[in-house]
């Protein structure tokens, strides 16, 4: 419960005087939208999603013949092949960490569209301490890492649960200062509401660069008995913590009313969408 | 040519004239404070050789009283004879002492103007002379001031709704007249005066209505007199939501009205989220609406002004009254504390609904409790201490709480108690001084304290079987903006012909975007708190003169200097202003205007409702003030006394609004809002027509707006200028209110608006997820804003009172329909697949406040 439930709660007293109709949709007034999706880890193969909607309010039609080029420090790499269901690769052209890539997109349907990133550096994981509290039914675990504090950096952290070579996002809890308005046992604030369940963090709030983050899981969320969990640390540039937050803030918005109508986040010019990337560090810990 | 050549000679005759005259500057010591006066010219004579020619009028006798002992002839003169009567001129070694024939002698007549049964001022009223049809008004404060000639005058003060006074009066000194004015009674037809060419006299119509608090007719939601509700009747103002979301005056959001309580800036004008505004009708005096043709006194918001006055209090006797409606209970009490000296006014307001489930669950033996009040406090005390000097101290504080307590077993042995407060409201004071200066000169210093706050409050306690409650979770939440203000302002009025207006304004405002305290016994980190201040400073200097050329012209012309600083910003503008009125005949006049006015705190705003939880931030260097430009012209036809018809055009222009980017969404909105918003322009014009009969059995109001308001932002809708949310093109509404008897009244109030722009969504782009590159989602996107409407809006209000003197005073039932044929107007509407078997989205339209049915009693005594 927070604030912003109470304001919620304030204005379902309003509606109960209220009622809801519903109609067709009307026509709708916008030509197709292109959108790109591209999340690239350092390391990894270049590639990206390219679809547009079609009008309908529910189908997508991914588009297979566009002409996508990509760029290192300005530089051409070659052209992406296109493989399936919208997804374009660059062969054998793996990210490098702290390089600018960029990506032109032409289509005779579209305007060309461009966009870029540049790949930050991997951070390494310290150390990962975990600790049973099974009265409680609760696994702490705390992370170590080094931040550079001479730069604005943003990071993300994911555990995932590790059964039988499969492997699941799991819900982590945390009272660290660096999850402020995140997570859902600290939200408070209106606008930080909005990101409850976000997992990302900048490093505003790093006491030195020395950073120890403690968060827990509770057994009572997952019915899958896990063997292992891996911790995976995501130091990410601007873009990615962006769209990540406003991914979530989507989310949680859903269908309130009379909230703001905005869009996810987008770094791409001539379209919606996200071309960004990530350099990630994990360490697989056992249950105990 | 000749003209110059003429002008030259006169004035080289003038200059060498000047040359040879005693000068009366000349400073001349003065042994004794007091003389008789021809002694005195004496001493002059004796020190200066000046040779003084006078009538037998003069009386050289009379006892002369002197401040200093050194001072120039001049002015030593000026305080020995009556300027009034003698005028001085010096020629060679002689000073002439010249009698003004008695008709060229000019005397002011000036006073307050008051209501004769209650004692409060009525504001804007006029006093007109019938000789000659020159007149002046009544100020904010009541007071009047106007020079006559030394003749028979006849007089007329006059307010509509007020009996006229006229007054035979022979002035031969400056004399102070106050005036009381017998209020009509409703049932008082009109009668048609011979003197009607004095009703408007000196009266600047343009975009402005004022009306007295007790004329509101208008009942809202749950049969609430409400002020807003009051002035949705007037052309150019609506609401953006059914019932929520502020006052739109003009196509303006609602952060750009200016709302002065007594003076002071109030920051959240709105109960409820909108649905009520903070102004408990027993409190108020008089409401004045500015939507254009700002004059120079206003300023620091671009929309519209609402100048509310609160009463001063009866001056004769104690009064009250109280009562009680589906929603709220009110209680009012007034009266002298010292007859005709200090008064005061004493208006509460609650609602009761949270006293009620209080007791119902209490009363059930639930450990719960959940609540939710608003309520108002307004308090003024008047002193008079002479005449001339009157202290007025006026405080409101309002606000609304929402709070829930409960408690549960988190384990077998351990119970915890949880206890959340939301709140937010507004805390204003203002101590203000008149002092009459002398019968030409008004002056009003006001101290002022304006404070806004929204407040969250969550508290957890546990306790161990037997043992007391421990608190473990503490965490505070405050935001808000607080106003520390100094404004000091003249009337100087030195003939019928003009009326001058200057003053000067120095604010300090304190900006608190969040400050949080979070103390948590189960953690390391036991307490933290963060606290952000900005304090920034607004100096405004303005002056504005209001002149009248002839009989039929009438000009208002001013200048308002402002200038604000935040850290190393600073921003200072010239706000040019310019009203004119043309009287084609008494009752017929042509009006236009121009103002531009600058708003230097922007209103960041968490949703497309105007909620508490918005945050005012100053300017900065990156997000510049709001500017805005609005020209208006216009007619005005009085039928008589009462029936009135207003025509008027406008076109505003306005740079620098903000408005959410397409993908910002809530990061922290206390450091980074400047990179969450965009600014841009607007613009918006319009016609508006308003018929209204304020008198008689029958009277009521028809008023029409036929407007258009579009807004540009360069990253917003891809540059394309689009409506602005607060488009409404036809706005249309009748109220009239009917007197069947002397005991019971009827009254009927229709609207009709097209609908507000709406931004939907109606497609869908595949979104990558940002914890799994492999997987997509599909998420809503906006691609064109406010591209949409909302169904037509309209509704029936039908209310009827029943009054009945009883043996201390009267009571009165109130019943009240409001949407009487239930129409169903949409109020949000959003695109949705929940709860659809084919998954196909569906347009969903939110409908609030259908058919209901409201009644409340109420005593006056």
């Amino acid at each position: 419960m927070n604030y912003f439930k109470l304001l919620t709660c304030l204005f379902l007293l309003l509606l109960l005087a209220s009622c809801e109709e519903e109609e067709e949709l009307p026509q709708t007034k916008s030509d197709p939208i292109t959108s790109i999706n591209s999340l690239i880890g350092v390391d990894s193969l270049i590639k990206l999603n390219l679809s547009k909607s079609i009008g309908s309010p529910v189908e997508i039609q991914y588009i297979s013949d566009a002409k996508i080029t990509a760029y290192k420090n300005d530089k051409e790499l070659g052209e992406l092949v296109y493989r399936e269901n919208g997804t374009y690769e660059l062969p054998n052209q793996y990210m490098e960490s702290e390089t600018e890539y960029e990506i032109t997109i032409t289509h005779p349907s579209f305007n060309t569209i461009t966009t870029n990133t540049i790949t930050p550096e991997k951070i390494l994981i310290n150390d990962i301490k975990i600790l049973n509290e099974a009265s409680e039914g609760k696994t702490t675990f705390e992370l170590k890492f080094t931040d550079d504090a001479s730069k604005s950096n943003y990071y993300m952290l994911l555990v995932k649960g590790i059964s039988n070579n499969n492997s699941n996002v799991i819900q982590y809890y945390s009272n660290d200062i660096v999850f402020e308005g995140n997570l859902n046992v600290n939200d408070n604030g209106f606008e930080q509401n909005m990101l409850r369940g976000s997992r990302s963090f900048s490093d505003e709030n790093f006491e030195s660069s020395q950073v120890e983050i403690s968060f827990y899981i509770l057994a009572n969320d997952f019915f899958v008995d896990y063997q292992e969990y891996k911790i995976e640390l995501y130091h990410l540039n601007e873009d990615y913590f962006n769209y990540e937050r406003s991914f979530v803030s989507l989310e949680n918005k859903g269908d309130i009313p009379f909230s703001n109508k905005t869009n996810l986040y987008s770094n791409v010019e001539g379209a919606f969408g996200i071309f960004t990337s990530y350099a990630l560090d994990y360490k697989i810990v056992p249950k105990q | 040519m000749v003209k110059f050549i003429f002008t030259f000679s006169l004035l080289l005759c003038f200059l060498s004239a000047y040359c040879q005259n005693i000068n009366l500057q000349q400073e001349i010591g003065l042994p004794k404070s007091s003389y008789q006066l021809s002694k005195l010219l004496e001493e002059i004579t004796n020190q200066t050789n000046a040779q003084f020619s006078f009538t037998s009028e003069l009386n050289i006798n009379k006892k002369v009283q002197l401040s200093d002992s050194v001072a120039s002839v001049r002015d030593i003169l000026n305080q020995s004879i009556n300027l009034k009567n003698f005028k001085i001129q010096a020629k060679g070694n002689k000073i002439f002492i010249i009698s003004i024939p008695p008709y060229d002698r000019k005397y002011r007549i000036s006073g307050y103007i008051s209501d004769a049964k209650s004692g409060e001022v009525l504001i804007n009223a006029t006093v007109a002379n019938l000789s000659n049809f020159t007149g002046t008004v009544s100020n904010n404060f009541g007071f009047y001031s106007l020079s006559l000639k030394n003749k028979t005058h006849l007089l007329q003060f006059s307010f509509v709704g007020y009996k006229e006074v006229l007054l035979d009066v022979e002035l031969e000194r400056d004399t102070t007249i106050n005036i009381s004015l017998e209020p009509k009674t409703i049932l008082q037809e009109v009668k048609v005066t011979a003197n009607e060419r004095a009703n408007n006299i000196n009266h600047l119509f343009v975009s402005t209505n004022s009306f007295q608090a007790k004329t509101m007719q208008q009942t809202g939601v749950f049969g609430e007199n409400d002020l807003f509700q009051n002035l949705k009747h007037l052309p150019g103002v609506q609401n953006s939501n059914e019932g929520l979301g502020g006052l739109n005056i003009r196509n303006g959001s609602p952060d750009q009205n200016l709302i002065l309580l007594d003076d002071v800036p109030v920051y959240y004008s709105s109960h409820l989220m909108g649905l009520y505004s903070v102004f408990n009708q027993d409190a108020i005096n008089q409401v004045k609406l500015v939507k254009g043709g700002f004059p120079a006194h206003y300023g620091g918001r671009v929309s519209s002004v609402l100048d509310i006055r609160m009463k001063d209090g009866n001056t004769k006797k104690l009064e009250g009254s109280y009562s009680l409606g589906l929603l709220t209970a009110k209680f009012n009490l007034n009266g002298p504390i010292k007859k005709d000296k200090t008064t005061f006014n004493l208006s509460i307001r609650r609602t009761y609904l949270d006293l009620l489930i209080n007791g119902t669950l209490d009363l059930s033996g639930s450990d719960d409790n959940i609540g939710y009040y608003f309520g108002d406090l307004n308090w003024k005390i008047v002193h008079r201490f002479s005449q001339r000097d009157k202290l007025y101290f006026s405080t409101y504080w309002g606000g609304d709480l929402a709070s829930v307590k409960s408690s549960e077993d988190i384990s077998a042995n351990i119970r915890e108690k949880v206890r959340y407060k939301l709140g937010w409201g507004n805390f204003t004071n203002s101590l203000r001084w008149n002092h009459v200066y002398n019968n030409h000169l008004f002056g009003n210093t006001t101290l002022i304290l304006s404070r806004y706050t929204f407040l969250l409050k969550e508290k957890r306690s546990e306790k161990a079987n037997d043992s007391d409650y421990m608190e473990n979770y503490n965490h505070e939440f405050k935001s808000g903006i607080r106003d520390f203000s100094l404004k000091t302002e003249f009337d100087f009025i030195p003939d019928y012909k003009h009326y001058l207006k200057f003053g000067l304004e120095a604010s300090l405002h304190h900006t608190k975007p969040g400050s949080e305290f979070i103390k948590n016994t189960s953690d390391n980190n036991s307490e933290i708190s963060t606290d952000e201040l900005i304090k920034s400073k607004e100096v405004n200097l303005y002056g504005e003169a209001q002149i009248r050329f002839g009989k039929k012209l009438l000009v208002n012309m001013g200048t308002r200097w402002s200038s604000f600083i935040v850290d190393n910003t600073y921003y200072s503008t010239i706000e040019p202003r310019l009203n004119t009125q043309y009287f084609l005949t008494p009752k017929w006049s042509f009006t236009g205007s121009f103002s531009q006015m600058t708003q230097y705190l922007h209103l960041v705003r968490t949703s497309t409702l105007s909620l508490p939880t918005d945050l005012w931030f100053p300017v900065t260097e990156k997000i510049k003030p709001i500017d805005s430009f609005q020209y208006t012209a216009g007619t005005h036809y009085s039928f008589n006394e009462s029936v009135k018809l207003n025509i008027e055009i406008y076109h505003k222009l306005s740079r620098n609004l903000l408005d959410l980017k397409e993908t910002s969404y809530f990061q922290d909105v206390n450091s980074n809002w400047e990179n969450m918003v965009e600014s841009g322009k607007g613009w918006s014009k319009g016609l508006e027509i308003e018929l209204n009969k304020n008198l008689g059995k029958t009277n009521g109001n028809i008023a029409y707006t036929l407007s258009q308001s579009k807004v540009r932002f360069k990253g917003i809708n891809n540059g394309k200028a689009y409506d602005s949310p607060y488009d409404r093109r036809h706005n249309f509404s009748i109220q009239i209110n009917q007197f069947i008897s002397k005991k019971s009244k009827f009254s009927a109030f229709w609207t009709y608006g097209t609908g507000l722009p709406a931004t939907l969504s109606t497609s869908k782009i595949a979104a990558i997820s940002p914890y799994d590159p492999s997987s997509f989602e599909t998420k809503t996107v906006y691609t064109e804003r406010n591209s949409y409407r909302l169904p037509d809006y309209h509704r029936l209000d039908l209310s009827i009172s029943f009054m009945k003197k009883k043996k201390h005073g009267t009571r009165s039932w109130d019943i009240s329909i409001y949407n009487f044929y239930n129409r169903k107007n949409t109020s949000y509407m959003y695109v949705s697949s929940d709860n659809n078997t084919s998954n196909t989205p569906k347009l969903k339209k939110i409908n609030l406040f259908s058919f209901i049915p409201s009644v409340s009693y109420s005593y006056k005594f």
